[in-house]
């Protein structure tokens, strides 16, 4: 692994950044980049797929909100190998999501060189545009705060419940091409990058990227001590989430307000699938079939299979979840999808010995098979 | 293609019993027209008889057609195409040659006309005439006018005119006007035929045993015949073993065995081979329905010689408390006032005396009379049974006239089946010449009927709950059924029927099927297995899709375990019905799809059985690749140097590898060892490496005829004294170095050594004691001032190998029975041996000094847990390779394409070896002669919209069968590969791969039905 520090000799940290990006667009070690870019109105980012490197102002790569997860995106550009290399920059919950999506052929990691921003926390979109409406620079805020610890959020805002609990705040360069560090970072005066060999010689052989193994010395202990207290409270949350949703009956009053909108299943980076089954022909109940159900119970809640809906994706989804929490976000009603996830998803991948996002090199659960499997199954096993 | 070159063929076959059905049925299967001749009433042969039958105590006669699971073989000889069954009718008189015979053959037409005749049964009911019925020896009466066994389904009722008063009154009582007294004729015509197969079976008189132990004189002295009837639940008992003078039940029943066998007294010299098998599978009925009744066989020597049938007796003897007896009664008299019967046998040199309630004789086997044999020049032993050459088993003394099963020598169905379908396929291959072998597979697909007109109209459902001829009827609330079901929708009826499994049933369901025009069709019947392929073909033939039908077990699943019940059977029975209903108004069409078969075969393993393969299938026009581990083809036929019929096995080896060398069909691959293995049968492909080089071979079918070997054994003294030597150790000497023999005065044979033991290889190895029979006799005329004895548990000289016994008798050979608890035991002095043993006879120890002692090791399998692992193919409980079923597919796998003969699935005699080698070629020239298969009706399908690429299903698929195509990164299917087992379509997240079938909607909506 090498690392570099450079000196932004007074320009400011976003000055920095485009002018590296504009420097890796224009060497051709990539054909196009997709950033965050600030939108139309101002008070939002969205990820742009950048040709033009003059277009590459207003963009900033850790501005605190994830109006859509990456990974959705990444996936629609290289679900077929798109001819070119494409960068993209990406957040830690995004890169992993990159790696599940990638043990379903969803995307072509050869294609993309990836390039994992520190996370310091993001907001709902519609909190980021207030604060952002109100001339705040929640983003410059946060990147100050980092550079010595944690990060609180702006007065009278809350970051997302699912960075709140949070254990992977920063990545490494096994799983990314190239990280930018936030945290233990005087991003006002300073920029610094981690990169595996390779890349690290391609970058420099092209003038991008000068590695001067320069690193930050409290970086290591903000981010350990970081994902720590984020793992205190992530069992507090989902504890007191469990307790609350420990039977079918607690089940059903989770999702009472549901109003299958299917939102949950539409931005969860994880649910790859075309067309989800339940908008399918399968689904497709006919009148006599609803009316044999009512019939048989003296009622059932209409429209039908809500429960069926959460349980099915639970099913096919929770090995892989990765905890972005973008169906929270996604959620009109608020009903708290990413604490069900992740506290079934927790015992689920600790059953298989697996964690989402760990490793490309890791199989998927259910292409896999283990002899013992029949036997814990068949509740036979010792 | 070879059934097209085999379809203006015309073959008649001569017996319409299990050998019989079971040739015609290969034969037309393969596009021979085929005429199937039987003298009685009914084809069937003995087995209607057989309720049940060893070691199964199943049927299992379904397993005997072409096609497996499949039906009933008397149904199936009617429904079969190419297959004529000409009943009553015997053949006079047989002129021609090859290619060109005419059979002159005689039929009876009765009063009743089958055309008319629907089987109602009134006749029956008013007929005033009782006589006794031939059909169980006259243990029960029937009626003038009569079917000649219940299950009968070839024509209707017969009229015996011998007995029929001349009343009228079934005449009258006739709805259908089907009787006319006084009309029965004899008819004679000539029927031409390219071969003919020979296959009349036995008769089993008992004329020749009258009198013998008092049968017909005391009423509780019954035959083997009435014992069967006895058990047997259409039975005059109701399956009870009762006393017949008073019907009470019998608290003691003696079986007497070789009662008209191995007996030249009677002109039957020859074992009857499975009259010890019957007795003691009779013997087990009567313990199971009477268990306190007291069974004893008295027997010579126990003969059960299959594979499993060791373990039979054990479990006879063990679980059952059945007491076998070695020991001969002489006499049996009756007390005339209690009506028992007092047997006297010999026990330890005193003649005894001991009463029983029933005594059963074993009859044996009798050669079948046939008139015409003697005129035509058809050589037949001195017992009537048919010669046919000991290496090409199953021709006779005619060219192109055949003969297979118990007409060859009294045997077993097992070996009739195999005789059967042996001769089968050498008379197919010879059918073939000389006409050019057509290429295979250049066939045209026929495309099947337009079932999409049908399929797409708005669903008709009709539902037929059947009665199973009337067994199911009280046993479930047929009207609240029908209520139920018409309460549904799109239901257009509900009938009930009573036969849906006969061609009248099916014709029944075809004019509803008109009549309320339906095009859903919900049968409530009884399992697919037995129904399923029969309403498949039904649908197709009346152009619906296969899909279009849906079958309910009502009997298995509801009828049978809930008996008793008829309120639960009724809920269970309305479940099942209504999520059937929401299962076919959501049922996809089964798709059209046709695969065409490789008509190659791959037959691993060079030897006798191997080879014989490779030339029968040859000999239908297919083209085989041959695989030999070692360096040459033979196997275990090298080490042969002579047969107990005279033969030489150096002829058959040599003819054998020289056909194999000249047919330009096979392919011989030696030194060769299996690698890999993968598809499905039709379509397979193996890896064989030979030195360096890798060959990829693409088959339709394989067989395993990887042989075995003899056992080894560490017992007296095998390997650490000289003059200790196995059977083949001996059969070498005797040619090669017969010199070396001249010195030995005192010659012992020890049989059974490490066979039949619960710690050794429980079964018996079949071969041993013919093989000790043939050295013996061999070594009496190499040094005849050698004095020979043999310790034998039971000599076990089956069939015709009987007469050798006899033989090796007379010349002066010593037999001593010992008990494996006292076995001999052998001790060496300085160089020389002591061998101590038991005498039955003259009950006390006695020491000999053997010069000579030879170990009968018996067969063990050969290393077949790789093979078995690479093709993934089940072995038995020994390590044989395991046969589908144990009565009737003896060489199949279960499935199709795939089939093992030889010492590979069982030791058994070389002979026989060949007899299997063929049935084997038989079996897959069967199923490669089909040309094609149609796909699965619950083949996968992939929708291209849904599909998202995962490829979850690619690493899902066990077969293979599952690719991404890297263009399109949508999910393909190899169909040549995948077997339909849906486990795709169950990994599938969104239902992108649907199984046909199983398609999620229908078994969602069939689930939510059940579990209502």
């Amino acid at each position: 692994m090498k690392t570099t520090i450079i000196d932004l000799a007074g320009a400011s940290f976003n000055d920095g950044i485009e002018a590296f990006l504009t420097r890796l667009l224009e060497s051709g070690l990539v054909g196009s980049l997709l950033v965050p870019k600030k939108t139309t109105g101002g008070d939002n980012y969205v990820h742009a797929l950048i040709k033009n490197p003059a277009l590459l102002a207003d963009t900033d790569i850790a501005a605190p909100v994830m109006p859509v997860q990456a990974a959705r995106i990444i996936s629609n550009l290289t679900f077929r190998d798109p001819g070119e290399k494409i960068g993209v920059v990406v957040r830690p919950c995004e890169a992993r999501a990159l790696v599940e999506l990638s043990k379903f052929k969803q995307i072509t990691r050869e294609s993309l060189l990836i390039i994992a921003v520190d996370c310091l926390g993001t907001y709902e979109p519609k909190v980021f545009s207030a604060l952002m409406k109100e001339g705040g620079d929640p983003a410059g805020d946060l990147r100050r705060q980092a550079s010595s610890g944690p990060c609180q959020p702006a007065d009278g805002a809350v970051f997302r419940t699912a960075c709140t609990i949070c254990e992977h705040p920063a990545l490494s360069c096994e799983l990314v091409d190239l990280v930018v560090g936030l945290y233990g970072v005087d991003s006002g005066s300073e920029l610094y990058f981690e990169a595996g060999d390779e890349i690290a010689t391609a970058l420099g052989e092209k003038g991008v990227l000068e590695f001067n193994d320069l690193t930050c010395g409290k970086r290591d202990e903000i981010i350990t001590s970081l994902k720590e207290s984020r793992i205190g409270e992530r069992d507090q949350v989902l504890g007191e989430f469990s307790g609350r949703v420990d039977s079918l009956k607690g089940i059903q009053a989770l999702l009472s307000t549901c109003m299958r909108c299917h939102n949950c299943m539409i931005n969860c980076p994880i649910c790859y699938c075309r067309e989800c089954v339940f908008r399918s022909p399968t689904f497709e109940h006919t009148p006599d079939q609803y009316l044999g159900w009512a019939e048989d119970k003296g009622a059932i809640r209409m429209p039908a299979n809500t429960v069926m809906f959460h349980l099915t994706r639970l099913n096919h989804m929770v090995i892989s979840c990765i905890g972005c929490g973008m169906c929270d976000t996604a959620c009109p009603n608020d009903i708290p999808v990413m604490s069900l996830f992740r506290t079934v998803g927790g015992q689920a991948q600790a059953m298989m010995e697996y964690e989402p996002g760990r490793s490309y090199d890791e199989p998927a659960p259910a292409t896999t098979f283990r002899d013992n499997e029949l036997e814990e199954e068949a509740g036979c096993g010792h | 293609m070879s059934t097209k070159s085999l379809a203006n063929k015309n073959v008649v076959v001569v017996g319409g019993g299990f050998a019989g059905m079971t040739a015609a049925l290969q034969l037309a299967g393969q596009g021979v027209e085929v005429t199937l001749l039987e003298k009685e009433a009914a084809i069937g042969g003995f087995f209607p008889l057989l309720d049940n039958t060893f070691p199964t105590h199943s049927c299992g006669v379904c397993f005997l057609s072409p096609k497996q699971p499949a039906y009933c073989p008397f149904v199936e000889c009617r429904l079969s195409r190419n297959l004529t069954v000409k009943t009553s009718s015997r053949p006079l008189s047989l002129k021609g040659e090859p290619g060109a015979f005419r059979l002159g053959i005689e039929t009876v037409s009765g009063c009743v006309d089958p055309q008319k005749c629907i089987d109602c049964g009134k006749c029956v009911e008013i007929c005033p005439v009782e006589t006794p019925s031939e059909f169980s020896d006259g243990l029960e009466m029937r009626k003038a006018v009569y079917k000649v066994f219940p299950k009968m389904v070839s024509g209707g009722y017969l009229l015996d005119e011998e007995n029929c008063n001349q009343c009228g009154a079934c005449v009258e009582a006739c709805p259908t006007g089907a009787i006319e007294l006084g009309k029965a004729a004899t008819v004679t015509e000539e029927l031409e035929a390219d071969a003919i197969l020979l296959t009349p079976g036995f008769t089993l008189e008992e004329g020749g045993i009258k009198g013998e132990y008092g049968f017909g004189r005391y009423a509780n002295v019954i035959t083997s015949r009435q014992m069967e009837r006895m058990i047997s639940f259409s039975g005059p008992t109701g399956g009870r073993p009762l006393t017949v003078a008073d019907k009470k039940v019998p608290s003691k029943i003696a079986f007497i065995q070789c009662v008209g066998s191995r007996d030249i007294s009677c002109g039957r010299g020859y074992c009857s081979s499975v009259c010890c098998m019957y007795a003691t599978k009779q013997a087990m009925f009567v313990k199971q329905r009477s268990p306190e009744t007291e069974v004893v066989v008295y027997y010579m020597d126990l003969r059960g010689m299959g594979k499993d049938y060791e373990k039979y007796f054990n479990r006879a003897r063990n679980e059952f408390g059945i007491e076998y007896r070695r020991s001969m009664v002489s006499t049996v008299h009756e007390d005339p006032r209690s009506r028992r019967l007092n047997l006297v046998y010999e026990r330890d040199g005193k003649f005894v005396e001991e009463a029983y309630d029933l005594v059963v004789l074993s009859l044996g086997f009798d050669a079948p009379r046939l008139d015409f044999a003697a005129d035509c020049g058809l050589e037949l032993d001195d017992y009537g049974f048919v010669r046919t050459p000991e290496f090409s088993p199953g021709r006779t003394s005619i060219e192109g006239v055949f003969a297979a099963g118990a007409f060859c020598g009294p045997k077993d169905i097992p070996e009739s089946v195999l005789e059967a379908q042996a001769a089968a396929a050498d008379l197919a291959g010879m059918l073939m010449q000389p006409a050019a072998k057509e290429a295979e597979g250049d066939g045209e697909v026929a495309a099947g009927p337009d079932e999409g007109a049908v399929w797409s109209e708005e669903p008709r459902i009709g539902f037929f709950l059947c009665f199973c001829a009337g067994t199911l009827g009280a046993e479930l609330d047929y009207a609240a059924l029908t209520t139920g079901m018409k309460r549904l929708s799109h239901v257009a009826c509900v009938e009930t029927v009573d036969d849906l499994c006969t061609p009248e049933g099916l014709k029944g369901l075809r004019r509803f099927i008109g009549e309320y025009e339906l095009n859903r069709v919900v049968l409530a019947a009884c399992s697919v297995r037995e129904l399923g392929r029969k309403v498949d073909a039904f649908a197709t033939e009346i152009g619906f899709n296969r899909n279009a039908f849906t079958i309910v077990n009502l009997r298995e699943q509801v009828i049978f375990p809930l008996s008793g019940s008829p309120e639960a059977a009724t809920g269970k029975a309305l479940s099942l019905l209504r999520a059937a209903h929401a299962g076919i108004f959501r049922a996809l069409p089964a798709p059209n799809r046709k695969e065409r078969l490789e008509p190659r075969t791959l037959v691993v393993g060079g030897g006798t059985a191997g080879m014989g393969t490779a030339l029968t299938l040859a000999g239908y026009g297919f083209p085989v690749t041959l695989v030999e581990k070692s360096e040459r083809l033979g196997g275990r036929l090298h080490q042969a140097r002579f047969t107990l019929e005279g033969g030489d096995p150096g002829t058959l080896l040599s003819r054998l590898v020289a056909e194999v060398e000249e047919t330009e069909n096979i392919d011989i691959l030696l030194a060769a060892e299996i690698v890999s293995h993968e598809g499905r049968p039709g379509a397979f492909k193996t890896v064989i490496r030979v030195g360096e080089t890798d060959h990829l071979v693409s088959h339709g079918a394989l067989v395993i005829a990887t042989g075995a070997r003899e056992a080894a054994t560490d017992e007296y003294l095998y390997g650490e004294q000289e003059q200790v030597l196995t059977q083949s150790d001996l059969e070498s000497r005797l040619t090669d170095a017969p010199e070396s023999l001249q010195v030995c005065r005192e010659i012992v044979m020890i049989q059974c050594v490490g066979s039949r033991e619960a710690n050794g290889r429980e079964y018996c190895s079949r071969v041993c004691c013919t093989h000790a029979l043939k050295n013996a006799l061999r070594l009496q005329e190499t040094v005849p001032e050698a004095r020979i004895t043999i310790l034998y548990r039971d000599l076990r000289a089956y069939g015709l190998f009987e007469d050798y016994y006899r033989q090796a008798r007379d010349a002066g050979i010593l037999f001593t029975p010992y008990e494996v608890d006292n076995k001999p035991v052998v001790e060496a002095a300085g160089s020389a041996l002591k061998l101590k043993y038991y005498d039955q006879i003259l009950r006390r120890e006695m020491t000999l000094e053997p010069d000579l002692l030879v170990l009968s090791t018996g067969i063990e399998p050969g290393d077949n847990g790789g093979l078995a692992e690479i093709f993934n193919l089940p072995l038995d409980a020994y390590g044989f390779f395991a046969e589908a079923n144990s009565k009737a597919a003896l060489v199949d796998f279960v499935g199709e394409g795939r089939y093992h003969c030889g010492l590979a699935s069982a030791p058994v005699h070389f002979r026989e070896t060949l007899v299997r080698a063929r049935a084997a070629a038989g079996r897959a020239a069967t199923f490669l002669g089909q040309l094609e298969i149609g796909s699965d009706k619950n083949a996968v399908e992939v929708s291209d919209r849904l599909c998202s690429g995962c490829g979850l299903c690619v690493t899902a698929c066990p077969y293979g069968a599952r690719t991404i195509n890297p263009a399109s990164m949508i999910a393909e299917i190899d169909y040549a590969l995948c077997h339909g087992c849906g486990a795709c379509a169950a990994v599938c997240p969104n239902g992108a791969t649907q199984q046909i079938g199983f398609v999620k909607s229908q078994v969602m909506a069939m689930g939510s039905e059940l579990i209502r």
